[in-house]
């Protein structure tokens, strides 16, 4: 067991920022923390990291307690921030050699370890960089090596992810599924479901601090009797077709829209063939169609009654 | 040592900042060895005049007018639109250097003795502005004390006598030099203005590395890691204190290049002492500041009200004789107050013995008693602003 927090309680005053929480993260995960802006999930890392007192709870990293002194612990963990903490008065290469200091005394082997991050993130062209001079996504990739380049057991990531352009998020993405198979156990927030479902072992999403479900995320959408919600583009249907489609079997919810009709199917068969051979009957002409499977949206959505993101 | 090497790196990396507090002592301190024409600051630095513009929002008096013409000689007026767009437009387009603003009501408020304030924009610190802002204060300050002292002053007698005393002054000065080789006036003066930069140096260096390394998310990310607590803060400890003892060992081999073996004379040698104490005084409200501000602006806006402002009530740049009793009084809870009084008295004291330099030993004294009661303070702060849990 690499993380184990019991009954966490977090509070702000008045505010509960984290409810009775528990968790488990095994060895070799990527174990993905999703949840709305807001939902707690900043706070409960920074328990987890004890850099934050909280009210009731116990929380334990690789069996042994963890509190604000607990060094030998600490080394062997890699925290990456949701705000890029780095000195803007220190280069790419120094801001890093820092970090990796804070760890690695031997001057020798921080040197090849920070080499070997800077190789890692991709910002060998910008080593002498100044952090005002990159871009967001560059800047998100030296947060990153900053937290990695001492080769931690561990490595926490709070949404790295935030403002960050398409090629540098893959990049990410691709990095920390690589830093897993190199044997560390991750641990990933995020309020973008995509990434979640995309590198995450097992998830948890939680709201307002509290858990709303966790699993695979193949476990999270068996949870939800949502099969498939298909959706046409440029259709023209009067007031009986909608009603036929109403009367599909598994329909369980159809919107139609600005020429466009979306149908929420429950868990059944053929139901995409059942509704193309309506459309073909009632001689209904439309540009495109396509079937998505539910996402961790509908999960949210099913279960808090709102969407992950407004 | 990672916290010491950030610190290092982060001093070198401000160094151009803090050579020019140092070029602006030096030129002080060579204007009090030369004995050339006029003031010899003023030929340091009128190569480089700034460019001053200056608004006065009340319709302009005869003490605005005075300080005007007065500034004049140190800056080359230009003319502006007084709005805000017009103002900013020209100091970005580098038309002015140095805007100072008089508030409406100026006038009224230092005539009544009421506190007042100067509104000041700059670029980055320059030589020229750093001087400037000295001149400012010289010229208040005077006109103050005149205030102060003759009841009932009006603008007009005030403004004759600030400009007539700052002119005479200089003169005066040069004279005296040429007159007699004493050593012992100008090495005093020396060590006084040498508390002027070790100040504005350490406010400067000490605060940029400690408002650095106490932003919040860097010192939350310092706190995840494997370097206990206690190290962190014992090697920000070592960092501070060699800054400030370079920076103490600069000013004496500043004084050796330039006074050579005088500075190895009895009392010249207790002046050096006494500066080192100042030294651990200064790096103590440094450390204060450090932990209050969050921003570089704030910072070297601070670095010259409280090195300038402290500077001048306390006789570093306009002679303790000549500032009125109830400043001097108010004067002693500074450190520089007692600073200035050591190295004014031990130069006239014919034989030090132990019985004579009990006084001395007091002076120095005040001096370290003010800077432990900042650094509690400065403790107190750090404890309540502390979000972290911190074993
Ligand atoms: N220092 C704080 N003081 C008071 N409330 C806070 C503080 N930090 C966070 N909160 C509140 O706690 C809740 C959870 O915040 P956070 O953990 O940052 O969520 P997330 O990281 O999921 O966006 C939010 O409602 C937030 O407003
Ligand atoms: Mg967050």
């Amino acid at each position: 067991m690499v993380i184990k927090v019991e009954n966490l309680v977090k509070r702000y005053g008045d505010l509960i920022a984290v409810d009775h929480l528990s968790l488990e993260v095994q060895q070799g995960e990527i174990f993905g923390l999703l949840g709305p802006n807001g939902s707690g999930k900043t706070t409960l890392i920074n328990c987890i990291l004890a850099l934050l007192k909280y009210d009731k709870g116990n929380i334990s990293i690789f069996g042994k307690p963890m509190r604000p002194d607990a060094y030998d612990i600490k080394r062997d963990i890699g925290v990456i921030m949701q705000n890029v903490a780095v000195f803007n008065e220190l280069t790419v290469y120094e801001n890093i050699d820092y970090f990796c200091g804070l760890y690695v005394k031997d001057k020798a082997e921080r040197k090849r370890l920070v080499e070997e991050a800077i190789e890692f993130v991709g910002l060998n062209d910008f080593r002498s960089f100044y952090p005002k001079k990159l871009s967001g996504g560059l800047l998100r990739r030296l947060n990153i090596a900053c937290g990695i380049a001492h080769k931690p057991k561990l490595i926490i990531l709070d949404e790295p992810t935030v403002a960050v352009d398409p090629q540098s998020r893959n990049n990410i993405l691709e990095g920390i599924v690589r830093l897993n198979k190199q044997g560390a156990t991750i641990v990933y927030t995020s309020h973008y479901m995509e990434e979640v479902e995309q590198i995450c072992t097992r998830i948890m999403i939680i709201d307002k601090g509290r858990i709303i479900a966790t699993g695979t995320k193949e476990e999270l959408k068996s949870m939800i009797n949502i099969g498939e919600i298909v959706s046409v583009g440029s259709v023209e249907l009067n007031q009986t077709q909608l009603e036929t489609i109403r009367r599909l079997p598994n329909a369980s919810q159809v919107e139609y829209e600005n020429h466009n009709l979306t149908v929420t199917f429950a868990k059944g068969r053929s139901n995409l063939l059942n509704l193309m051979d309506l459309l073909r009957k009632e001689n209904v002409d439309y540009g495109s169609v396509y079937s998505q499977l539910p996402t961790l949206n509908d999960v949210f959505l099913e279960f808090t009654g709102k969407q992950l993101r407004d | 040592m990672p916290v010491f090497r950030a610190y290092r790196r982060i001093i070198k990396k401000n160094l151009s900042q803090l050579l020019i507090y140092l070029a602006v002592f030096i030129g002080l301190a060579a204007s009090l060895l030369s004995s050339g024409a006029a003031t010899p600051a003023d030929t340091v630095f009128s190569d480089a005049k700034v460019k001053l513009a200056f608004v006065d929002e009340a319709d302009s008096s005869i003490l605005t007018e005075g300080l005007k013409a007065y500034l004049e000689r140190y800056a080359n007026m230009v003319d502006v639109k007084h709005d805000r767009t017009s103002l900013q437009d020209a100091l970005f387009f580098e038309d002015v250097d140095y805007i100072l603003r008089i508030p409406s009501g100026f006038t009224e408020d230092f005539m009544a003795g009421r506190p007042i304030e100067l509104e000041k924009t700059s670029r980055p610190a320059s030589f020229s502005s750093v001087y400037l802002d000295m001149n400012i204060n010289k010229f208040l300050n005077t006109a103050r004390f005149y205030l102060a002292n003759i009841p009932g002053i009006s603008q007009q007698e005030l403004v004759a006598q600030v400009i007539d005393d700052l002119s005479v002054e200089t003169a005066v000065e040069i004279r005296s030099k040429v007159e007699d080789i004493n050593v012992g006036d100008n090495i005093t003066s020396f060590f006084n203005y040498m508390s002027y930069v070790l100040l504005s140096l350490l406010i400067l260096g000490i605060g940029t590395f400690m408002m650095v390394f106490n932003q919040k998310d860097l010192r939350s990310r310092t706190l995840c890691s494997s370097v206990p607590l206690r190290q962190q803060n014992m090697q920000i400890l070592w960092g501070n204190l060699i800054y400030a003892v370079v920076c103490w060992m600069v000013m004496m081999i500043l004084g050796f290049v330039m006074y050579g073996r005088t500075m190895l004379a009895k009392p010249v040698m207790l002046m050096a002492l006494n500066a080192f104490v100042f030294t651990l005084v200064a790096l103590s409200i440094s450390f204060m500041v450090g932990s209050t501000l969050n921003s570089r602006n704030a910072l070297s806006a601070v670095t010259n009200v409280v090195s300038l402002g402290m500077c001048f009530t306390c006789g570093v740049f306009v002679p303790q004789f000549m500032l009125g009793e109830k400043v001097l009084a108010f004067a002693q809870i500074f450190p520089v107050y007692w600073y200035v009084r050591f190295n004014n008295e031990i130069i006239n004291l014919g034989s030090i013995a132990l019985e004579t330099f009990k006084p001395f030993l007091g002076y120095m004294g005040m001096q370290l008693g003010i800077g432990v009661a900042i650094l509690a303070v400065a403790l107190v702060i750090i404890k309540q602003k502390r979000q972290t849990w911190e074993a």
